[in-house]
């Protein structure tokens, strides 16, 4: 309950000129149509989905409540992350992460952690909201654990069994007993950062990890970099052209990090997410099985793209993430922070800067959850999402810093720390350049018959 | 040498500030994930010091910051001073900046600036500027009592204020509300109660300190019309102070980025060559542009009454302008930007640190408003 209402600028809510009590006095009928509860934020938006996810919703975000916050503020704040004095802590969360089924929730039990019924939905949805949940909470582990999943996605949508049996289950197993056994993904070279993220780059530029046909196998020399994860992976699926040939040869390789030849060189110093370390990964002539290609030779970036689709909504997701972390906090500040003897929410300006955050981000959770309930991932739609929910993320990081004013470049606070976490979401799975042009991409053939249509009807 | 009025004079301050950037402040501030430590950035600051940079508690240098506050109320050369200094390391400039305001603001409130040094300034209360109620003690209107409240709370002694200083300040100089007026207190590091708070955003170089001041602090006896004339100018050269070093950091991002640009390979070209990277690169010139003549107006403008509310509107549109171009800078990198050794992230962590630390930006516009009403 409130300590004291109104809120200043407002009648009470038992007010007769409150709408919700005005309602209580219109005829049944009417009343039944109008009146609603006011409910809690967080609530109110887990009651549109279907009981199953807003199980999982309210399950992910009481882990990340009890788990993943106590930890947050002193992870991100730890220089030198996992080759420092925070890999335990780090290692330690994520193996309770791992026990709790947060690292094999991608398939049903028994062979996963999640509910049977997940199955009627895609994998991206469940992905989104566990992102979200994590991301309002702490960028960085988000990233620790998420980026585990996003390193299975192409093994399962290869739809291999036999990888899936031989690889996948066995490290489902490993997590959910608590003995880690993460996954990256490689995508990004030196090289080739927007060019490996969408087709018309991909067809102008060479590929830098190459695999060599072997006898039983193939040998992989390259380099790989900003590997989300990829320091403390036990296994990365990479992809690599096949020797002679362009990127169009792609091949996912499940690469386990004990073969000989596999170093990571560098774990870079981010400006947030810090709780994850983005990898250099270096392959010198390291020797990968037959059986751990995974989809196929050459299906590499079909892969690629059909993972980038669903990954991309998850990254949206975050960003709704961080949005709420940043209004959360801003709330947080404006009702405990007095100016003039009474709380900074009854500033009436205080309060039009709270209701454009909430009304900005609840607009971006509502595109991602509408893109997110197609059963196939839309490129168009998954980009948009993308583009739109990360640009507002930051917009509303930046509308609370300004309303904590000195008070936002305090650790203490977390807008801050929402903002550097939500800066690289306008950067990773794409930049949303990139991600712009993927949109135009789909919709080539539409515009196209546009161009036809309109042939000729203005002068030159 | 007298107050820098010339073109000549300019151009010898602007080449005498180039290399100080290049010799003193380039090679220490060359690996962007590693800021200089107070040991280093005191001894950058003890050599601009001796350029007389930074002002000087005895006669004018004529190339110091805030000088010309004092003679005649314009930021004349000071902003010139802030964005060259600025585009090299933003802590820098702003530490320059805090020592030379607050001898500025010593000498306009009959404080004495020599006893402590490096002084330090916060020219505003413990949550902004004072929002609407500043504006109409500024303009000589009546203040209700809600007005007196938030004056009184927002520069009261009670409340401790957030400030970025130096490391190894020795004291400060805060506005506090004396009366109905605004005065000045200048207490040493030890009448305050310093609780050194972490910030994890940008000016890495420096501290952001929580201050609480205890009795025994010298404080100024300012008559009230000069006190609203002093509180005009120091508060309103800070605003402009800001925004200043925020425009040098951006050049320096834009510079990272169009190298970065002129040399990165993808899509088959050079990347500046793509209209995506072209339009963010512009973006970040043109809000530049935008920013410099504002700062250019801003410069020839007397901080009374008048120019602080210019200045305030100066900073609302500014900030956000430049914080978006720094933004811009750093996407140009891509995945690159956002490692701290590449350097364009901390200009932007720098330029929201320094969005922030002036006060909320919300109460820029309100207080604007309230300037134009009450003078309708």
């Amino acid at each position: 309950m409130p300590s004291r209402l109104p809120i200043e600028g407002h009648v009470a809510p038992d007010s007769p000129l409150s709408p919700r009590a005005a309602f209580e006095r219109l005829p049944w009928l009417t009343r039944g149509m109008v009146r609603y509860h006011p409910g809690d934020l967080w609530e109110l938006d887990t009651a549109l989905l279907p009981p199953t996810l807003a199980d999982a919703r309210r399950r992910l975000r009481a882990f990340a409540t009890a788990k993943l916050a106590p930890h947050a503020l002193a992870i991100d704040a730890a220089e030198g992350q996992l080759h420092g004095s925070s890999a335990d802590r780090a290692r330690s969360v994520l193996r309770v992460a791992a026990r709790a089924g947060m690292l094999s929730d991608m398939l049903p039990r028994p062979l996963g952690s999640s509910s049977p019924a997940m199955l009627r939905y895609p994998l991206h949805l469940p992905a989104a909201l566990k992102t979200e949940e994590f991301a309002a909470v702490d960028g960085g582990l988000m990233l620790l654990i998420c980026a585990h999943s996003l390193g299975t996605a192409p093994v399962l949508l290869s739809g291999d069994l036999g990888s899936i049996r031989r690889h996948l289950l066995p490290a489902m197993r490993a997590n959910r007993a608590g003995c880690l056994h993460v996954f990256a993904y490689a995508i990004t070279e030196p090289a080739a950062g927007s060019d490996v993220e969408e087709g018309h780059g991909a067809s102008r530029s060479g590929p830098g990890t190459v695999a060599r046909r072997v006898p039983g196998g193939w040998r992989i020399t390259g380099r790989k970099c900003f590997i989300s994860g990829g320091d403390i992976a036990d296994s990365t699926v990479l992809l690599a052209a096949l020797e002679g040939e362009g990127i169009a040869s792609w091949t996912a390789f499940l690469v386990p990090s004990s073969a000989d030849g596999y170093r990571v060189v560098r774990t870079e110093h981010k400006m947030g997410m810090r709780a994850s370390g983005a990898a250099e990964l270096a392959l010198e002539d390291v020797f990968v099985a037959d059986d751990r290609v995974i989809g196929g030779l050459r299906s590499g970036w079909a892969l690629n793209r059909a993972t980038l689709n669903i990954s991309r909504l998850p990254v949206a997701a975050m960003a709704v993430g961080f949005a709420r972390a940043a209004t959360d906090a801003a709330i947080e500040f404006a009702c405990s922070f007095r100016l003039g003897g009474k709380p900074l929410i009854s500033y009436q300006d205080v309060q039009l800067a709270i209701a454009d955050m909430l009304a900005r981000t609840q607009a971006a959770r509502a595109m991602v959850w509408t893109a997110a309930g197609r059963k196939q991932p839309l490129q168009r739609e998954a980009s948009a999402a993308k583009v739109l929910c990360t640009d507002t993320a930051l917009e509303v990081c930046a509308r609370a810093m300004d309303l904590l004013g000195n008070h936002a470049v305090l650790h203490r606070e977390r807008v801050e720390k929402a903002y550097r976490d939500a800066r690289l979401t306008q950067i990773f799975e794409g930049t949303n350049q990139i991600n712009r042009l993927a949109m135009i991409e789909d919709i080539q053939e539409q515009l196209a018959s546009t161009i036809a249509r309109l042939a000729g009807t203005r002068a030159p | 040498m007298g107050a820098v009025t010339t073109g000549d004079e300019r151009n010898a301050l602007r080449g005498e500030i180039e290399r100080f950037a290049r010799r003193t402040i380039e090679p220490r501030v060359e690996r962007p994930e590693r800021p200089p430590g107070p040991v280093e950035l005191a001894a950058i600051l003890a050599e601009a010091e001796g350029l007389g940079l930074a002002g000087s508690t005895e006669e004018p240098t004529g190339l110091g910051a805030w000088e010309g506050l004092v003679d005649d109320g314009a930021p004349g050369p000071t902003l010139d001073i802030l964005v060259q200094v600025g585009s090299a390391n933003a802590a820098t400039a702003f530490a320059i900046h805090q020592r030379a305001l607050a001898r500025a603001a010593c000498r306009l409130a009959g404080l004495p600036a020599a006893v402590f040094a490096p002084l330090a300034i916060a020219p505003a209360g413990h949550y902004g500027l004072g929002r609407r109620p500043v504006v109409r003690w500024l303009a000589g209107a009546a203040l209700d009592a809600d007005d007196r409240a938030l004056l009184d709370d927002a520069y009261g002694s009670a409340a401790p204020r957030i400030v970025t200083v130096e490391h190894g300040f020795a004291g400060v100089v805060l506005p506090v509300r004396v009366g109905p007026s605004m005065q000045w207190l200048l207490p040493s590091r030890e009448r305050l109660t310093v609780e050194v708070l972490a910030h994890a955003h940008g000016l890495a170089e420096l501290a952001t300190a929580s201050l609480s001041v205890l009795a025994g602090a010298d404080v100024s006896t300012l008559p009230e019309p000069r006190a609203r004339t002093v509180f005009a100018a120091v508060a309103g050269a800070h605003q402009l102070a800001v925004v200043a070093i925020a425009r040098g950091s951006v050049e320096r991002g834009l510079k990272l980025a169009r190298r970065y640009a002129a040399v990165r390979y993808q899509g088959g070209a050079m990347i500046d060559r793509h209209p995506a990277v072209l339009e963010m690169l512009g973006r970040c010139c043109s809000e530049l542009v935008v920013v410099d003549a504002l700062l250019d107006r801003a410069s020839r403008t007397r901080l009374d009454a008048d120019g602080f509310v210019a200045a305030l509107a100066v900073r609302s549109r500014a900030m956000p302008a430049l914080a978006d171009a720094a933004n811009a800078a750093l996407q140009v990198f891509g995945g690159l930007g956002y490692m701290r050794d590449v350097g364009v992230e901390k200009v932007l962590r720098d330029v929201n640190h320094l969005r922030a630390i002036a006060g909320p930006l919300g109460e820029l516009d309100l207080m604007v408003a309230e300037w134009e009403r009450i003078h309708a």
